[in-house]
């Protein structure tokens, strides 16, 4: 067995429990490093490291007072050193391996949601890439999954700067059929692989709003922390 | 062939076939990786061991240029005059580039090999060969390329390694060995550097990449201080050319073994006392220390106690990111003991240099021979202490001490 990060091979002495479970192609290392979380204080919404802990940090509220549609976020790991560089190999040296080691860091229970839908890839962007890497993962973990929206997007969200993508327009929409559904009273979670400003899922659940869910959440697998 | 994914001329169908990575050379199954993408509709396999440098798949074609040769009439100058030994030496390399076949260079540490393949090199250029000059490590490619370029001064040299690419025309070339995935069949002369440092040995797949980059007919130049029995097949019996001097003729220093349970005091946080005489003996006598420790937890635990009491310390491991400014502070006389793991070994000349060695029992002969080539490197300063630091005797460490006793008789092992 091959750790799909590292690519070294995982030598793990077979104990009782190791032998009833399925073996993980990630070792120790690479998942104590993926996983490592920058020590200090956090915004209870958004995860965001801030000076003081709060419940609502100023960049939620801003959001908030435009988008309040999001109920919760969650994440799976800080955005550090490690996991830009599986991102960057997973999303543009098109590492598709490396959907199974994100899976494999996230722990988070689908049930309680009626709908889980991932944050849509621009046609341009998939021809290149030839998937989308957030559904990708929900492949791997085997949850069915809705898309729901399109996107206009062409523009890579990581070539625009704080203050472009702030002021961006929608660029989401419902796909067709999806307005005739009744989703009234139903939970969901919108999924995307990377919380920078947090612009993009906002703008996904502001579409996703109109469609009556009760409660919408939000899980990415990364936060990114700017300081 | 060059292979580059910018290119325009198609150089293979599809990057893997038949579960071989036509880039990297790799057949290993462990290493495709295959899925079924839904959006070409089928299943794709993909080659994981080459991955950095781009993906190399079943669907998409690997671009890239043919192999071009070009005369270049250079000149390199040497401020000092290469000794019979040395000048016979050299002549062996220039008959070897002439005649087409490979040469095990087969030095001690501090002979100096880099100056003695510069004539292999310029009749190579003028015959319009490519040249690389490779090492497995980052370090010792900064080093060479800097010596390089000091000597060939009217010469366009590429510099390539992780992250590094200061590229002209891939016909004098100095990089790291991974940086030779993208050629194959291009290079003329190939000559490599501490061909038994890591992760060489460890990778057989690396020497099989170096072979893939050489051209048909070409020379590969292995220089070692300590050769394998893999690399004396690879030049053949009669293409061994061994120099058991330095280049300032002095004798290397022989190691004193010192028998002492060190990790026992180590692990209690406390200063092995034997170590603690020796560090006073020599940072008393103005001298510098390189101390090497068989692994990072065990030289971090000591490394906190020792800064209580030596103000000039510190310590380094690869992984470090202010590695190269603390060796930068050692070489500029800003410390006078450095701790180090194994990745200070080979590569590095500090003057005045002592060397101590903990838990030498964990070292294998290879190491420890070129662990102690570090000192006494400059005709400044042609000697110095070594003590292995040992609870118990082993092959590798007698093996050491004999291979260097015979160094100094003028003999090698081969």
């Amino acid at each position: 067995m091959r750790c799909l990060y590292c690519h070294s091979v995982i030598a793990a002495e077979p104990t009782l429990v190791s032998l009833f479970k399925r073996d993980e192609p990630l070792c120790l290392t690479c998942r104590e490093k993926l996983t490592f979380k920058f020590p200090g204080e956090r915004c209870g919404r958004c995860h965001q490291l801030v000076n003081k802990k709060t419940e609502v940090c100023s960049d939620c509220e801003l959001l908030i007072g435009v988008y309040p549609h999001i109920n919760k976020i969650y994440t799976v790991t800080d955005y550090n050193e490690e996991t830009k560089m599986l991102m960057h190999r997973y999303k543009f040296v098109k590492d598709y391996a490396l959907a199974e080691v994100l899976a494999l860091l996230c722990s988070f229970s689908f049930k309680p949601y009626h709908a889980v839908v991932p944050i849509p890839v621009s046609t341009v962007r998939l021809k290149e890439r030839t998937y989308n890497q957030t559904s990708a993962v929900l492949d791997v973990l085997g949850i069915k999954y809705a898309e729901l929206l399109g996107t206009k997007k062409s523009k890579r969200q990581s070539d625009l700067t704080r203050h472009e993508r702030l002021n961006s327009e929608n660029p989401f929409y419902l796909k067709e059929n999806v307005r005739a559904d009744d989703f009234s009273g139903m939970n969901i979670v919108i999924i995307d692989d990377i919380y920078t400003t947090g612009t993009t899922v906002h703008q996904a659940a502001e579409i996703i709003s109109t469609l009556n869910f009760q409660n919408i959440d939000v899980l990415t697998f990364s936060k990114t922390q700017h300081i | 062939m060059i292979l580059n994914h910018h290119a325009n001329d198609i150089m293979f169908e599809t990057g893997v076939k038949d579960s071989c990575c036509r880039r990297c050379g790799n057949t290993d199954k462990q290493l495709f990786y295959t899925y079924y993408s839904k959006y070409d509709a089928l299943n794709v396999t993909y080659c994981l061991h080459c991955i950095a440098l781009g993906r190399s798949d079943s669907v998409n074609p690997l671009y890239g240029y043919q192999t071009r040769r070009q005369k270049d009439n250079i000149s390199y100058q040497l401020d000092f005059e290469l000794n019979d030994v040395q000048k016979q030496a050299s002549d062996r390399l220039l008959q070897a580039v002439k005649n087409h076949h490979n040469l095990l260079l087969y030095a001690v540490t501090g002979a100096g090999k880099t100056e003695i393949t510069f004539e292999g090199i310029k009749y190579a250029r003028e015959n319009g060969l490519n040249v690389a000059f490779v090492s497995p490590r980052i370090d010792v490619v900064k080093e060479v390329y800097l010596r390089l370029s000091d000597a060939f001064k009217n010469t366009r040299i590429d510099l390539m390694y992780s992250g590094v690419k200061s590229v002209f025309s891939y016909t004098f070339t100095v990089c790291t060995v991974h940086q030779l995935f993208n050629f194959i069949n291009h290079y003329d002369l190939i000559i490599i550097d501490e061909v038994d440092a890591f992760p060489l040995p460890e990778e057989p797949l690396l020497m099989e990449t170096i072979k893939r980059a050489a051209a048909h007919n070409g020379s590969i130049i292995l220089m070692t201080a300590t050769p394998t029995a893999d690399m004396k097949a690879l030049a053949g019996k009669n293409n061994i050319v061994t120099i058991a001097r330095r280049y300032h003729g002095h004798d290397l220093a022989i190691p004193s073994v010192i028998w002492h349970n060190a990790e026992k005091y180590i692990k209690k946080d406390k200063i092995p006392p034997k170590l603690n005489v020796l560090l006073d003996q020599i940072v008393a006598a103005d001298r510098k220390v390189l101390v090497f420790f068989p692994d990072i937890q065990l030289m971090e635990q000591l490394a906190a106690v020792l800064k209580k009491q030596y103000k000039r310390i510190d310590s380094v491991y690869s992984k470090d990111p202010a590695r190269y400014e603390k060796v930068q502070q050692m070489r500029d006389g800003e410390l006078d003991i450095l701790l180090t793991t194994t990745i200070l070994e080979r590569g590095v000349t500090f003057l005045y240099l002592d060397v101590i060695v903990v838990n030498a029992h964990d070292f294998d002969s290879a190491s420890l021979i070129q662990i102690c080539g570090r000192v006494g490197r400059k005709p400044k300063d042609p000697t110095g202490s070594i003590w292995l630091m040992t609870d118990f005797n082993t092959g590798s460490i007698r093996q050491t001490i004999k291979t260097i006793k015979q160094f100094n008789k003028g003999m090698t092992a081969i």
